[in-house]
């Protein structure tokens, strides 16, 4: 038995050996040489020197992050018709997101960077240390030279900047997501409208919550689903921002002060703690991790949140009961109007190291792929894929190919865009109900007047002192914790560094007021 | 002379038993709750919570794991990595442990405090990545079955395991004129079959639940291991928790919770059935007839 | 008998050295013991030792970009933030105690539960127990948390709704300081005492079933045979396995612990583990990591080194 298993042992370790040997080479430029120089790239922009007309492609490789369980395969059509307009030859390095920060830190420890890289929080410490020390070209006063790039948002453009630089091309997304999902077939069961007001959305909440409006003759129904999104109660920031209330940071008297000690903040708590007290909220939301589990278990009537939601949520509550509608409202006026709240407008940035990136040409071809990559064609393309093989469109309705193989070549092609203002609308009538609320959102939409400042306190406390007002904001609503109690917690937060933060926050307001 | 059971040992049986099942009971209905939610369709999961069988019986989650390539192909890995890292393991982990079970070996102690040292102080996962990387391993398998090869934890106790032997039987081999590598091949590891089996299942699972490393490590996602994908599938599937760029995290449709359940089911039942092969190895009495008077 | 003269014999050549055989004369008898010795070392040095200057990152403020040696020198700046600028009391309070209960309540089990699976007569029950139980290691926390928020939340979890209908009054296990600590231990007995058990099966399979036999013969029952014959044939393995977990005895794992946390049961739920997770890796602070890190080593060392003498003084063999 012995003899054999030292033989198995052997052969195993030989064949590992010519395994590795193989498949071991790191080939950081692997397969996909799409050696067709091709010439339909309608090159626009002028003053560059360098044009996208090279007879070879240009070898380009990235790290971006993956949201799915499978990756884009290497033969993806939709990946060879993006190298093919770009005249590009891809490689691409997928990192699952829920690693990608150790990942990226340990690359760039590495010294070995691909040329351009998603930096998924641009605003993280290694990063903006790595900034200060040279690692990254400053893209800035190239963008005007190229015809997308420059139409970029002023607004995120400041979001994203380091020490009132721009050291990257910001990935767009919708700059105002969020507002409420809700039954429409409860609000048609009990004969109501849809609220338009922060007293109409309690008395609708309240009749969800006790005037059976699933017509099961049980009291089985709630209002609102509420959630935790990290320790932060969903939703809780945009009622906060109807109430009146700012979007993490307000200029009062010329003083930039963090939402949680605004006025407006104490009645959103009032307003959440009367929910909970009358069981117009479920008890339980503190440890629910996803509220979405909430609502689409059907007996729940409005979720607050993005609203691209919205479709899931219809389709999970319609398995349960196939008359289920949901309806988006995106307007909930309160002391100060209409209003809602602004995200970011991104989500992570390209950054292209100097390291990987050695010379200027090198660096304005990268961009010319980026400036591509926002032309109307490329961005439908990393959208929906091909029409006739990805999706087709019949007579104004879109639908896409089942076949998971095909869908498959989609996999986080949206990871790959830049603009994203050219992307025809298609979908059902509520993911096109969805793009017309963020649009309407960009009206009323309030920013975040910290969001381009740096703070070092801020990187390097921030998230650590913040946990101690998200706790006592669900302390106070389950009534654990009075109003004196809660002025404490603030104290608290100011004397753990809080103080410091509006310290540094309104020193570089001071300088830009200038 | 055969004898007889008496009641008190009938009832100390009788009580033992019962207490073991309940325990066994205890612990698998969980498990037996996300086997039935894999076959569970949606609804079911969300309107009833728990099942213990699903009354709508479905195949769609297991049809969604195994509709595309990936996961036949992450799991080939897996077993590779498995197979082949435990047999290093187990090779390396045992030849170093015998030496130093050995009293007459002078730089024992040395050699073992050097041992425990780096079990509670590492240099930590950037120090390790960068040796790792001038090695050249990085993107190789190389790099998820070398730099685990000795668990310092598994090594001390397979020593003591060794140290257990009588030294009798190492005797009367060197008296036959065995070396010390003959002694440790034809005689310890022999006998120390149940220990090896033990600390191969403990290996085993190590490698199977791979998934960090072959991140930090291995940049082709072709050539990343099924813990990879669970894992991805898991935690979207539960609203992204644990995700910690969650702040304005991406929109992905969040698998059905059965297929959740389903890839908890896949991810595990292999490892699972290992064990009962290595029962065997349990079997008592293996120092039976070894040691002659 | 005679056992126990070899022993001597060659414990006597080996510490006297001079008389019978020089060092370098028994380094050549046991070559082949160093030559088996030398595959692992070279591990050890090279997978242990070379990235090992890691640790002085504590004493940075590492920045990858710049690399270990370019990265500013701080000394004990982020001790003092740990010792003075954090929680420490309450990290320390809060771990500790998990550790003991951890220690106290789930140390035990494993043994507790392999030694009543040794005394199963039944070979088939035997071998299907073992195989179920140990199966709750291989789910992943997310999963059990999951599980145990279905079990236990107010709002339609199983535990409530049981006590609702026998009249109780529903308890709020999830949100409440009283319950973590009891549940987290018992969702750790639940998911490793199984897992745990596997070892001991393993020690007490050499154990000689002759020695029952002669047990009986002379009137012991079942309790007495297990106290004079299986616990001592797994007592080393018990205590080495307690040393090397006070090696760890800070670390309270993370991810359950993040799973678990929530406003309500932060005083007494949050430990060292979470609170490096969200100052530092999410920040990619290293340096603050690494320095709690090394301050948890620098008392599992302790405790290491404390235990082995201890154990070393009851006679038995310690971990060195």
């Amino acid at each position: 038995m012995k003899k054999s298993i030292v033989k198995t042992a052997v052969a195993v370790s030989a064949v590992s050996l010519f395994l590795s040997a193989c498949g071991g080479n790191a080939n950081p430029n692997p397969t996909t040489n799409s050696g067709t120089n091709t010439s339909k790239n309608n090159n626009t922009s002028t003053s560059t020197p360098v044009t996208t007309q090279d007879e070879t492609p240009f070898k380009l490789s990235l790290m971006l992050p993956t949201y799915n369980p499978e990756q884009m395969p290497e033969s993806s059509s939709v990946l060879k018709l993006l190298e093919e307009k770009t005249n590009t030859d891809l490689s691409v390095t997928w990192v699952p997101s829920t690693t990608y920060a150790d990942k990226l830190s340990a690359t760039v420890a590495s010294g070995e960077l691909p040329q351009a890289l998603v930096a998924l929080t641009p605003k993280a410490s290694y990063i903006v240390n790595a900034v200060r020390s040279g690692m990254f070209w400053e893209i800035g006063p190239y963008l005007q030279d190229y015809p997308n790039l420059s139409r970029m948002s002023d607004i995120v453009l400041n979001n994203i900047s380091i020490d009132g630089k721009v050291y990257g091309i910001y990935r767009e997304r919708d700059l105002a997501r969020f507002g409420l999902m809700m039954r429409q077939d409860w609000l048609d069961n009990l004969q109501l409208e849809e609220p338009t007001n922060l007293d109409e959305l309690y008395n609708v909440l309240k009749e969800f919550t006790y005037s059976d409006p699933d017509k099961n003759g049980k009291d089985d129904t709630i209002g609102l689903a509420v959630g935790m999104q990290g320790s932060v109660i969903a939703g809780f920031k945009d009622i906060l921002v109807y109430h009146g209330g700012p979007n993490e940071w307000e200029v009062q008297d010329g003083q930039l002060i963090p939402a949680h000690m605004t006025d407006a903040y104490m009645d959103t708590m009032l307003f959440y703690k009367k929910l909970y007290d009358e069981n117009i909220i479920n008890q339980d939301f503190a440890v629910v991790q996803d509220g979405r589990a909430v609502i689409n278990k059907g007996t729940a009537g409005v979720w607050i949140d993005n609203m691209v939601d919205g479709k899931g949520i219809q389709d999970n509550i319609q398995k349960i009961t196939a008359e289920a509608k949901i309806t988006l409202v995106n307007r909930i006026a309160g002391p100060a109007g209409d209003r809602t709240r602004a995200g970011n407008g991104y989500l992570g940035m390209f950054m292209i190291p100097k390291t990987s990136v050695k010379t200027e040409e090198e660096l304005k071809r990268i961009l010319t792929y980026l400036d591509r990559v926002s032309e109307e064609d490329i961005q439908n393309l990393m959208k929906y894929g091909v029409e006739g093989s990805h999706y087709t469109v019949d007579g104004g309705n879109y639908s896409a190919n089942e076949d998971a193989k095909v869908l498959a070549e989609l996999n986080d092609s949206n990871q790959f865009m830049v603009l994203q203002d050219k992307v025809v609308s298609y979908g059902t009538e509520l993911e096109k109900l969805a793009v017309d609320k963020f649009n309407d959102n960009v009206e009323i939409a309030i920013p975040n007047p910290a969001a381009g400042f740096i703070s070092e306190t801020e990187i390097e406390k921030g998230t650590e002192i913040s946990k101690i007002i998200a706790d006592a904001t669900v302390k106070f609503i389950m009534g654990s914790i009075d109003e004196e109690q809660w002025d404490k917690e603030v104290e608290k937060w100011l004397q753990s560094g809080g103080s410091k933060i509006m310290e540094e926050f309104n020193a570089e307001y001071a300088k830009l007021a200038q | 002379m055969r004898i007889k059971a008496s009641l008190g040992s009938k009832v100390f049986d009788g009580i033992n038993m019962g207490l073991l099942i309940l325990f066994a009971l205890v612990t698998i209905i969980p498990f037996i709750y996300v086997i039935a939610g894999s076959f569970a369709t949606q609804k079911e999961l969300l309107t009833k919570g728990f099942i213990l069988f699903p009354t709508e019986f479905s195949l769609d989650a297991y049809r969604y794991i195994f509709s595309t390539g990936t996961l036949m192909r992450s799991l080939g890995v897996t077993i590779y990595i498995t197979v082949v890292g435990t047999l290093i393991n187990i090779f390396m982990t045992c030849l170093m442990a015998y030496p130093l079970a050995r009293r007459d070996m002078d730089f024992r102690k040395p050699v073992m405090l050097m041992i425990i040292f780096t079990m509670l102080f590492s240099g930590g996962m950037i120090p390790t990545f960068l040796v790792v990387k001038q090695l050249g391993m990085i993107d190789t398998y190389w790099s998820l079955l070398v730099p685990g090869a000795i668990s310092a934890f598994n090594l001390i106790i397979i020593k003591n395991f060794f140290q257990q032997l009588p030294e009798s039987l190492e005797e009367s081999a060197k008296i036959d004129g065995c070396n010390d590598l003959m002694i440790f091949i034809k005689i310890v590891l022999p006998l120390s079959m149940p220990a090896i089996a033990t600390f191969s299942l403990f290996y085993a699972v190590g490698h199977w639940n791979t998934f960090f490393n072959a991140i930090l490590y291995i940049n082709d996602n072709n050539k990343w291991p099924i813990q990879v994908l669970l894992r991805q599938i898991v935690i979207l599937a539960s609203g992204g928790i644990g995700d910690s760029t969650a702040m304005e995290s991406e929109y992905v449709t969040p698998p059905e919770q059965a297929v959740k359940m389903a890839v908890i089911v896949m991810s595990t039942l292999p490892i699972l059935l290992v064990y009962p092969f290595l029962q065997k190895h349990f079997a008592k009495g293996v120092l039976l007839g070894s040691v002659k008077g | 008998m005679a056992n126990m003269q070899n022993t001597l014999a060659r414990k006597n050549s080996v510490s006297s050295a001079g008389k019978e055989s020089t060092l370098l004369k028994r380094l050549v008898k046991n070559r082949w013991l160093y030559f088996m010795l030398l595959p692992g070392l070279l591990y050890f040095i090279i997978f242990k030792y070379w990235p090992m200057y890691g640790v002085l990152i504590a004493f940075k403020d590492f920045q990858p970009f710049l690399g270990f040696l370019e990265s500013p020198f701080v000394g004990l700046k982020h001790f003092n933030r740990l010792f003075f600028e954090s929680n420490f009391m309450t990290l320390f309070m809060n771990t500790l105690i998990l550790a003991l209960y951890n220690i106290i309540f789930f140390f035990p089990l494993p043994i507790i539960i392999s030694l009543m699976l040794n005394e199963l007569r039944v070979e088939f029950l035997k071998r299907s127990i073992q195989t179920l139980i140990y199966i709750p290691h291989f789910m992943s926390w997310v999963v059990v948390v999951g599980i145990a928020y279905i079990f236990l939340t107010t709002e339609g979890g199983l535990v409530n709704e049981l006590i609702d209908s026998l009249g109780g009054e529903k308890i709020n296990f999830l949100l409440s300081n009283d319950w973590f600590r009891p549940l987290v231990t018992f969702e750790v007995i639940w998911k490793e005492t199984g897992w745990g058990t596997i070892i001991f099966l393993a020690a007490l399979a050499g154990v000689d079933p002759q020695l029952y036999e002669a047990a009986k013969i002379d009137g012991a029952n079942r309790m007495r045979q297990i106290w004079h014959i299986t616990l001592p044939a797994i007592k080393s393995t018990i205590v080495i396995l307690l040393i090397l977990r006070l090696g760890s005895f800070l670390d309270t794992g993370f991810e359950q612990i993040f799973l678990m946390l929530n406003a309500m049961n932060r005083d007494v739920g949050e430990v060292f583990d979470t609170y490096v997770y969200s100052v530092g890796i999410s920040q990619g602070q290293y340096s603050f990591s690494t320095a709690v890190g090394l301050f948890k080593s620098i008392i599992g060392l302790i405790l290491v080194l404390l235990s082995n003498y201890l154990a070393k003084k009851f006679g038995e063999e310690g971990i060195y």
